[in-house]
């Protein structure tokens, strides 16, 4: 590589390499999206598209259900999916920790408690903004209360999770408390263990906006927090301030990740896991690539899992939180496995 | 050309005073190492220098203007700091990283400066295998290296290393000190280090600390003495010079 040109041809392979990569994953996730309104527990057509296609009419029931439930209920899942599995990716970006995720590091359980405060204090799904409002202060005081402990105990990597699982565990346990006492005991179940069933198009909005601005954000500022990675003084060598930029990045994902939570509960692992799949897909840390790839494999997983939960055992669904860690948790086993016997990951 | 000039600089941690009253001014460009002890306040000095941390008391100017007065944008087009403590968790790729430096000058994409600037390090470090690896794959001496070549692509006037060329073999220092002189041409290059003998032996200038004070600065073929040396360390050493070249007699 001893000209000009082959560095370029080096980064010009790469780039082709991230967009095929993208392009699949997006032919997936329009395949899951088929599945996902074709498939359910009431209403089986596999093939609707075809009889659209010959112009045959479909049954009405199936057009409703369609309308009123799945189509809206599958944007849910896209929306969710790839907002966990980004604000997983800003968390463990500013704690330079590939292990932090919002449910990990008392993130979504101060949003629960919020949430359930709320909830308590006789507000509905229908309060969407008010919920989302609390659900976001509660997310703050939760991972305020974890860097804290983090930082009593020295900042490092396994401190942050350690501390984090203990808020977690402390907010989930007063949640829980407060929503035992006030509802039936399915209501809690979705709340801590996260459902889909909510899903409305009020709900779709109000993630719409949160996740782009997620986005936007972390786009406009891919380079001070890819030096963030490295260094606070990488950070400011370059000419950025580290301190202002962990705040507002943390703002940003624990708006992402609560709004999931006051929608639809608890739902763990994704952002934990989608960012290391990202990352080993892509072979890099580079967040201008990883944000759109870490979104579409987020939105994949959450839409298969949620096919999984409601079409699994008819009538009744599974908790999300248990597809997701069944689905999930040995994707990652195996890529860490294969990973560390190529040496390709840092532990 | 540049002209660095370091006026009345004293820090402290707390109450811990770490630097107190420096006066120095170099002029021009070139290789300057800065020697000293643990704890003599080298790496402060450093991150005064580059603009990272404010002076309790005194200013830092290059080129005339107050480094704490330029905006972060602009003092990042003006000097870079480097140290090896960074993290390797992440997944960074060393071409991702290389192309770091050139974050305060990228608009949207690379231009064809950036390319220069980004295969002419990659040249000059021989870095061509590594590209598509992570950090945490190379070792530390590679390492080292990678880092070095990185904050040579910020492409600035003034370059601070500091303790890089520390985790290096001999065979390494010699020629990292080597190449390091050849890209002083042109920009002030400052490394600090416990490697003393290469050191000596390629640097322009060397400025020597102990303790928060300013011990000398000069050029070690003419103006480092046996005294200086001993009291920097606290061991009795002699200088010998061939022609040229130093070398260090332990005496004790």
């Amino acid at each position: 590589m001893g000209t000009n040109a082959s560095l370029k041809d080096f980064l010009r392979y790469r780039l082709r390499r991230v967009i095929v990569l993208n392009l699949l994953l997006l032919i997936t996730l329009l395949t899951t999206l088929y599945f996902s309104l074709a498939l359910g527990p009431v209403f089986h057509e596999p093939l609707f598209i075809i009889k659209v296609i010959e112009g045959k009419e479909l049954n009405p029931t199936f057009i409703t259900i369609l309308t009123t439930q799945r189509i809206p209920r599958a944007i849910s899942a896209i929306l969710v999916g790839a907002s966990l599995a980004l604000a997983g990716l800003y968390f463990q970006t500013i704690t330079r920790n590939p292990l932090a995720d919002p449910y990990l590091i008392g993130v979504s359980s101060g949003a629960l408690l919020g949430v359930s405060i709320a909830y308590r204090l006789g507000f509905t799904i229908k309060n969407t903004y008010e919920l989302a409002m609390v659900a976001f202060l509660g997310s703050l005081i939760g991972f305020t209360m974890t860097l804290a402990i983090s930082k009593v105990t020295g900042f490092h990597s396994l401190s942050l999770i350690l501390g984090g699982l203990g808020i977690s565990f402390l907010l989930n346990s007063v949640s829980l408390f407060i929503l035992i006492t006030s509802f039936e005991f399915h209501k809690v179940l979705i709340m801590l263990f996260g459902s889909l069933t909510a899903a409305s198009w009020d709900l779709n909005y109000l993630m719409i906006l949160t996740l782009l601005a997620g986005t936007a954000y972390g786009i406009a500022m891919f380079k001070g927090l890819n030096a963030l990675m490295i260094s606070d003084d990488e950070v400011r060598s370059l000419g950025y301030n580290p301190n202002i930029l962990r705040f507002i990045t943390s703002l940003f994902s624990a708006l992402m990740a609560s709004v999931t939570v006051a929608c639809f509960g608890l739902i763990g692992f994704i952002g934990l896991a989608i960012p290391h799949i990202a990352r080993l897909l892509l072979r890099g840390g580079n967040l201008i690539t990883l944000i759109p790839t870490t979104m579409l494999v987020g939105a994949i997983t959450l839409m298969v899992s949620d096919l999984v939960s409601r079409t699994a055992f008819p009538p009744h669904e599974i908790p999300l939180n248990t597809i997701t860690g069944l689905l999930g948790s040995p994707i990652l086993i195996y890529l860490l496995i294969k990973g560390a016997r190529r040496g390709l990951t840092s532990y | 050309m540049v002209s660095l000039a370091i006026k009345g600089v004293s820090h402290s941690y707390g109450r811990n005073e770490v630097l107190r009253d420096i006066d120095l001014n170099i002029d021009g460009e070139g290789l300057i190492g800065i020697l000293g002890p643990n704890g003599a306040g080298k790496t402060t000095l450093m991150k005064i220098i580059a603009g990272l941390l404010k002076p309790t008391k005194g200013d830092v100017l290059i080129d005339g203007s107050s480094i704490n007065g330029l905006s972060p944008s602009e003092r990042a087009k003006l000097v870079t700091y480097v140290s090896p403590f960074i993290n390797l968790s992440m997944n960074i790729t060393v071409i991702d990283y290389l192309t770091m430096g050139r974050y305060p000058w990228i608009k949207l994409s690379l231009s064809k400066e950036d390319y220069g600037v980004l295969e002419y390090v990659i040249n000059s470090f021989n870095l061509h295998r590594f590209l598509h690896r992570y950090l945490s794959e190379l070792s530390s001496g590679e390492l080292s290296r990678v880092i070095i070549a990185r904050a040579i692509s910020q492409g600035t006037k003034v370059v601070l290393l500091d303790e890089l060329i520390s985790f290096l073999d001999l065979g390494h220092q010699i020629r990292t000190l080597k190449k390091l002189k050849e890209l002083a041409k042109g920009r002030m290059i400052m490394v600090s280090t416990h490697v003393l003998i290469p050191t000596l032996n390629y640097v322009d200038k060397v400025v020597l600390l102990k303790g928060g004070n300013l011990v000398k600065f000069g050029d070690p073929r003419k103006d480092i003495n046996d005294s200086d040396l001993s009291s920097l360390y606290g061991v009795k050493l002699k200088v010998l010079r061939e022609g040229s070249n130093i070398l260090l007699d332990i005496v004790e």
